[in-house]
């Protein structure tokens, strides 16, 4: 019996093993792949398979295989990261998607973590998002290390967040997104009318360094771009992140996220106190926004206002949608379909939102939870 | 008015509620209006501690708005509630429940897209509030969170109906209504409360189907003596069957209280309520 469960683990992993394979070279094809025909094929090939694996047939089985084995998946999913990045290692530009890619991931789980699990609506991501980078950028001259400089930019976002969320949770469902809004469009013109932050023009980021170590300073090693640490760095963000999101899930907090977002007066009822788990996850989420915009404003080097805008934070919102509200991994792939779509679709310039829109729609019309719909908890295991 | 008043007090004078008896809920003058309808009106009630308490009384009598002032979900236009000796009237929903007064609601207010577990502990986690931390961190006492909560609510599902417990990682929509029921009772009870009040237990189920839950929960309360069931129903036979005391509220008045035989020959009651002329 032990055995026949060893031996089903076994098979299990080395499907994991292939998948995760099968996904990274596909990733690879599709950072590198220069003929136009190709791409679009890749693109098809892949939104077919995406289709098919969220289906009702095959989801249940892939959950509960990558549930059993989570901890190898995570392992070997990042290694596969970090290896995709090595073969890329003299492409910065493919680097840099690759990077922008785990970000944008890193944000949905933020964002996930305030609409997907609690209820509370953010239109304002890019906002969060933004004031992590210019803290990176405004503390950049002082040199502090890059821990310093993440934490302080997820405690500048996490207050400001706080501020904001006293009016916020006062109000129910619309009137709190307005809010949110608002919030997003002052900010950037803000920014836009402040000379101290550079105004329109905005600011140069020194680039982060951890411990001595400089981001910003090409690796002596293999001809590698420096891109390469920034992709390691987000991926460590990500895996740091996509580990507390499932941890929260997972626990009473997650339940209890759960019950105020599905009908806040039965959550009262039964004891939990609205604002405060509220105000909590809002907070949360935006310290987490804004350490990983710190991130990407040293990456790109320089901040604007008009990098942090209320489209951008319509794409961000729009990617939790796409991928399936209150879905981790969801919200990591359909991260990187979005990255690569508005970059790799590039050559058609204008039309790359309205295929993106297209797309959104699409999914919301045949597949209204997402690509990879949020599971329901079974703790069947752990008793 | 006067007559109604003094209708309470025959029935009290006769010995239904002991003066020793311990209280648990008291509400002195208690009135709630909407705009112009007065839903409670004045309403002072003694409700005993250990005793299965009926609420009776036409569509519109108050008994929903009751519970709804009970559990804070509104604040009372005037008057006060004590629970335990404890003034609850200016505390909130969340403060209430944890103070020890659960409830169930007329209509079932389940998240029906969650698991069954799910719903249930819901009562579960505002009393391990303080860990909460430690649950998501998996360290010290929040490793055994979820297994201890997982056996607490199958071993309380269990007490309903032995087939619920298999169930336990199932949508809550999927189930029957009997089944839906009997969470939402197991939900308010999960949480050890006090005091547990139940808006219209029978509502929507069958004769028999409503029979069991009551036995059921007749069970419950005979292996915990010391909670207080406070049940608005309908069906007279109900009453008849679990309450020791009950109140029949008109207009948000109280007319009369005492047992249901007693209260049920009480002119003004049959008048207001069960339709004699």
């Amino acid at each position: 019996m032990l055995r026949q469960a060893g031996a089903s683990k076994l098979r299990e992993r080395i499907i994991a093993l292939v998948i995760a394979g099968a996904i990274g070279v596909f990733c690879h094809r599709i950072l590198t792949e220069r003929s136009d025909v190709v791409l679009v094929c890749l693109l098809l090939f892949g939104a077919c398979v995406l289709w098919l694996c969220g289906s009702e047939k095959f989801a249940p089985g892939i959950r509960r295989g990558y549930e059993r084995n989570s901890v190898f998946v995570h392992l070997w999913s990042s290694i596969m990261v970090v290896a995709v990045a090595l073969s890329l290692r003299a492409d910065p530009f493919a680097l840099h998607l690759l990077s922008t890619a785990l970000i944008f991931a890193a944000v949905s789980a933020a964002l996930n973590l305030q609409f997907g699990f609690c209820g509370v609506l953010n239109f304002s991501a890019a906002g969060f998002f933004g004031l992590g980078a210019y803290t990176a950028a405004l503390l950049s001259p002082l040199g502090l290390d890059g821990t310093i400089v993440l934490l302080a930019a997820g405690v500048v976002a996490g207050m400001t967040g706080f501020l904001l969320a006293l009016p916020i949770v006062r109000t129910r469902g619309h009137y709190a997104a307005v809010i949110t809004i608002a919030f997003g469009i002052m900010f950037r013109n803000l920014l836009e009318v402040t000379d101290a932050v550079g105004g329109p023009q905005g600011l140069k980021v020194d680039g982060l360094s951890f411990f001595g170590y400089r981001l910003n300073e090409n690796l002596g090693i293999y001809s590698c771009s420096f891109f390469f640490n920034y992709v390691l760095v987000s991926l460590a963000l990500l895996a740091a992140f996509v580990f507390v999101m499932r941890r929260i899930d997972g626990s009473f907090v997650g339940i209890g996220f759960d019950s105020i977002r599905l009908d806040e007066t039965t959550a009262a009822c039964f004891g939990l106190d609205i604002w405060r788990w509220k105000l909590s996850a809002f907070t949360m989420g935006n310290a987490m926004l804004a350490i990983v915009g710190a991130l990407y404003g040293s990456m790109l080097g320089y901040v604007a206002p008009s990098n942090f805008s209320f489209s951008d934070s319509l794409i961000f919102v729009s990617i939790i949608i796409l991928g399936g509200i209150g879905s981790v991994w969801g919200g990591v792939i359909a991260a990187v379909i979005v990255v690569l779509l508005s970059e790799k679709l590039q050559p058609i310039q204008e039309y790359r939102f309205l295929i993106f829109s297209t797309l959104v729609v699409l999914v919301l019309l045949f597949r209204p939870q997402g690509l990879m719909r949020r599971p329901l908890r079974e703790f069947s295991q752990e008793t | 008015m006067l007559q109604a008043v003094q209708g309470v007090e025959l029935v009290r004078q006769r010995g239904m509620i002991e003066p020793s008896a311990d209280i648990t809920i008291r509400t002195c003058h208690l009135s709630k209006s909407f705009g112009g309808i007065q839903a409670l009106d004045d309403l002072s009630l003694e409700i005993p501690k250990g005793a299965v308490y009926g609420l009776i009384g036409p569509n519109g009598s108050g008994k929903t708005t009751l519970f709804n002032v009970l559990t804070g979900i509104y604040a009372p236009s005037n008057g006060r509630i004590e629970f335990d000796g404890r003034d609850l009237t200016s505390l909130g929903p969340p403060a209430i429940y944890r103070s020890g007064i659960a409830r169930t609601f007329q209509r079932s207010r389940l998240n029906l897209a969650l698991s069954v577990f799910d719903n249930v502990v819901l009562g579960h986690v505002a009393a391990r509030s303080a860990g909460l931390i430690q649950g998501v961190l998996k360290i010290g006492v929040g490793k055994r969170d979820i297994p201890d909560a997982v056996n607490k609510v199958r071993s309380l599902l269990a007490v309903f109906d032995d087939g619920l417990p298999e169930r336990l990682w199932e949508r809550v929509d999927l189930l029957p209504m009997i089944d839906r029921r009997r969470i939402e009772i197991c939900r308010a009870l999960v949480g050890d409360p006090k005091v547990l009040l139940l808006d219209e237990p029978s509502a929507g189920m069958t004769h028999d189907e409503t029979d069991r839950l009551m036995d059921d929960i007749l069970s419950y309360k005979r292996h915990h003596p010391e909670l207080t069931v406070v049940v608005i129903e309908h069906e007279m036979a109900v009453i008849e069957k679990i309450t020791s005391i009950c109140a029949v509220l008109n207009f948000g008045k109280l007319l009369a209280e005492g047992s249901y035989r007693e209260v049920a020959a009480h002119p003004l009651v049959q008048e207001a309520y069960l339709g004699a002329t």
